[in-house]
């Protein structure tokens, strides 16, 4: 699933995001898992345009990058995948 | 309480006084224009059309796509011309879509789509659209509204009659206005042995049922006269094509007037069942031609032309049964078959009547042999034998017909400027409208299918005079739409057209908008310089050849930064859109190119070539509106001259890093093989 979840980073988020806690056109992936639940990943990965659009945190983040971020079609599966990616990426096993 | 000064009660006068005037000045009927009629066209901002309109642009060489009824333009499809906005025709993967066996042409002159049908039906899987002057079918494909396929045409000139297709689609036709020595043999004669080297071809091009693919099955070779337009029979008639020809004198000079002299040209119907008998009987003749076959993959996002060599003649002269000729007043342009399949209407440019065929007769006219004599070998049958009848008086000039689903016909009358509407059986005509001006094709959505949708005529001018805002010498061409719903046709919309508008198609937007591609799958491209991911974006040299596998996300390229590049070097500039939603194309476009602009579509990979010729700094930027940071998605590209010794290098938003593959010196540097 992380490699899978790797994948999927590689060929659809990284243009924006890193994995680090510096900020590219989205921000850093660091340490996203311990500070947002996984519901709210999800829905950010497989429903942005609601995000922004209810979300006031979402909205928040907006502000600040003054991009929307892309509705990248990712799966329900897919989008499993990258969150489990993120955990791994912020050192959980 | 507020008191009104003297000045602002005189303005509340003034006010309410030009409001009464306004409203008292409007014509009397412009109320019931806006409300009654014209509200039929009217479709609410945020509202879909009911049908989709395919135009042909004429001499844009493309093809125009209309809702109706609002007259909407939704898109301009590149077919036969370039188009630097799309980069059809400029970037490394559309141009061999314009190859032909002349080399690249940049141009033609588009006339007739014609969509799809499975058994008789408008079935919005492809529009079918001739290119005039240099002869090629291209076939559009409605799931991207892209041209997915052009087939050069052999043995032809002025591919006019084309490109009409039989009842389930099992061929697209091409017919030849032009007569001319075949390709095969010497075309340097004189042009005054016309009746002796020039000959006619009309061409079966089989669509394979899953792909759409082209291929010419065979040419039926025949007389040397001009074929204008034609039309598959259905139902009974399925297995049955038919072709207006004229100029059955064989005049080769101002056929303005030689062209007219006999009271009666022709219909040629062909019956291609018997000629595909013929042809699996091996009485075919091979013949060594060259023509251009290309076609465009969504999985490779590039087309590839190849050149055939051959194809296979029916010669009409030697095979019997296969071709008979109808008699048909003056020069007939339209050649048009009724719903039902039993009636073939043919229209005569400059005939006093519009003369209506039946099937039925014209196969007891060829089962009693009640013929007149023979042209070229081609049995004439009588003129009142196979002759249902004719309408009388129609009007001046009559062009071409179309059908509703209630047994009528609607002629154009390029001449008198009107459609005539007519009943199919009993001959009678029902209505007149006047058109502004000059009508030449007609369309009602499935108008030339068993199954058509009477709902809307529009009629395509080649005439506009005083109809629009005036634009100088040139003006827009225009098309008329007519609600056809009730007994009496109402005009209720002008809209303008690109190029000239010749004949039309149009279907149930149903049938097409649930369909339509959204973005290309990123990870379904087959494209061999594709970056799946920002990770994969590279500068690598080949010889002088430098490929920039580049990627575009909002708002920024992969790389943005590239040295290295030296005058002599060619390069090619690879963009993938890494986006995976619906209209969010990037452009992209480097000072000076000899080229057009990219413009790429999600998931797609499209490359710019490009030759420096200077030293120098090179900025390039996306060229279509992406996001807030648009303004921002920028690069530059540093040429350095010939020989230099700058390493190649390229980078994003950090310090550069060095270029992935060899980097030979200048003259170690050979013709690199793409
Ligand atoms: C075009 C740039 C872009 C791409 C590609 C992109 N994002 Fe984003 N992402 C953003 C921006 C910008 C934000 C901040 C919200 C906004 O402005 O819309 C964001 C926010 C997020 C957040 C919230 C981060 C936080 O700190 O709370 C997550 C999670 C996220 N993105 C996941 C993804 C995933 C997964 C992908 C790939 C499938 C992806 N993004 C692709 C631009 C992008
Ligand atoms: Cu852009």
């Amino acid at each position: 699933m992380v490699s899978t979840g790797k994948g999927i980073y590689e060929l659809k988020c990284q243009a924006c995001h890193k994995l680090t806690e510096e900020k590219l056109v989205g921000p850093g992936w660091k340490d996203v898992t311990k500070t947002r639940k996984p519901l709210w990943i999800m829905n950010m990965i497989t429903n942005v345009e609601m995000m922004l659009e209810t979300d006031p945190e979402a909205q928040k983040l907006l502000e600040l990058c003054m991009v929307r971020m892309p509705n990248q079609n990712i799966t329900t599966a897919d989008a499993r995948s990258v969150v489990e990616f993120m955990r791994y990426n912020d050192g959980e096993k | 309480m507020k008191i009104f000064q003297p000045k602002q009660l005189q303005y509340l006068f003034i006010a309410a006084f030009a409001f009464f005037f306004m409203e008292s000045c409007k014509p009397k009927g412009t109320q019931s224009a806006a409300t009654g009629d014209a509200a039929k066209a009217y479709v609410a901002p945020g509202k879909y059309d009911e049908f989709y309109n395919f135009v042909s642009g004429g001499f844009s060489g493309q093809m125009a796509v209309y809702g109706l009824p609002s007259g909407r333009l939704l898109r301009v499809i590149p077919v036969f011309s370039t188009d630097p906005e799309k980069g059809w025709g400029f970037s490394e993967e559309t141009k061999p879509m314009l190859n032909t066996s002349h080399g690249f042409v940049p141009w033609d002159d588009a006339h007739h789509p014609e969509m799809s049908q499975t058994n008789g039906e408008v079935d919005g899987r492809w529009v079918f659209i001739n290119g005039n002057n240099t002869p090629r079918i291209a076939r559009i494909d409605l799931t991207t509204f892209r041209t997915a396929e052009i087939l050069e045409i052999p043995n032809s000139a002025g591919n006019h009659s084309s490109a009409f297709v039989t009842q389930s689609t099992e061929y697209v036709v091409a017919g030849t206005r032009f007569s001319i020595p075949p390709d095969d043999a010497n075309g340097d004669v004189p042009i005054d042995s016309y009746k002796q080297n020039f000959k006619g071809n009309v061409s079966f091009i089989k669509v394979d049922s899953v792909s759409g693919n082209m291929n010419i099955a065979f040419q039926i070779r025949t007389p040397g006269v001009n074929f204008d337009l034609s039309h598959a029979g259905k139902g009974n008639s399925h297995g049955w094509f038919f072709f207006s020809c004229y100029n059955s004198e064989q005049a080769n000079t101002l056929l303005e007037v030689n062209a007219s002299q006999r009271d009666k040209d022709f219909i040629m119907a062909v019956n291609w069942k018997k000629a595909e008998e013929y042809l699996k009987a091996g009485k075919g003749r091979k013949q060594a031609v060259r023509y251009a076959h290309n076609t465009y993959s969504d999985k490779t996002h590039s087309a590839t032309s190849k050149i055939e060599t051959e194809i296979t003649i029916l010669d009409s002269k030697e095979l019997a049964d296969m071709v008979y000729l109808i008699p048909c007043p003056k020069s007939p342009h339209g050649c048009d078959v009724d719903p039902t399949g039993e009636y073939i209407v043919g229209s005569g440019k400059l005939a006093a009547l519009v003369p209506v065929f039946s099937f039925t007769k014209l196969q007891k006219a060829i089962a009693d042999k009640a013929f007149d004599g023979d042209y070229e070998g081609i049995p004439v049958i009588k003129y009142e034998a196979a002759l249902h009848g004719e309408v009388k008086k129609p009007g001046l000039g009559p062009l071409h017909t179309e059908f509703d689903d209630k047994g009528n016909a609607y002629t154009s009358m390029f001449v008198s400027s009107e459609i005539v509407k007519w009943n199919v059986k009993s001959l009678e005509i029902i209505d007149r409208v006047p058109t502004y001006y000059s009508v030449g094709h007609l369309m009602v959505p499935g108008g030339d299918s068993r199954k058509p949708f009477g709902k809307y005529l529009v009629a395509y001018n080649k005439i506009t005079k005083d109809r629009y805002l005036p634009t100088g010498p040139e003006l827009a061409q225009s098309a008329q739409l007519y609600d056809i719903s009730g007994e009496k046709m109402k005009l209720i919309l002008d809209f303008p057209t690109i190029g000239e508008p010749h004949y039309a198609q149009a279907a149930p937007a149903g049938l097409i908008s649930k369909k339509s591609v959204k973005f290309f799958k990123i990870e379904e491209s087959e494209h061999p310089y594709v970056s799946k991911g920002e990770g994969q974006a590279k500068v690598t040299r080949d010889g002088n050849k430098v490929h920039i596998n580049i990627t575009a996300i909002r708002s920024h390229f992969n790389p943005d930064n590239i040295e290295g590049v030296r005058v002599g070097d060619e390069v090619y500039f690879h963009l993938t859109n890494l986006e995976q939603d619906w209209d969010v194309p990037h452009g992209f476009a480097v000072k000076g190119a000899n080229n057009s602009e990219l413009l790429v579509m999600p998931g797609e990979t499209q490359t710019l070539k490009w030759v420096p010729e200077k030293s120098g700094m090179y900025p390039f930027y996306c060229t279509d509106f992406c996001s807030a940071l648009h303004q921002e998605m920028q690069g530059y590209i540093r040429i350095s001259p010939a020989g230099s010794s700058v390493p190649l290098s390229f980078s994003t938003g950090k310090t550069p890093t060095p270029a992935a593959g060899k980097t030979p010196t200048p003259s170690a540097a050979k013709p690199g093989t793409k």
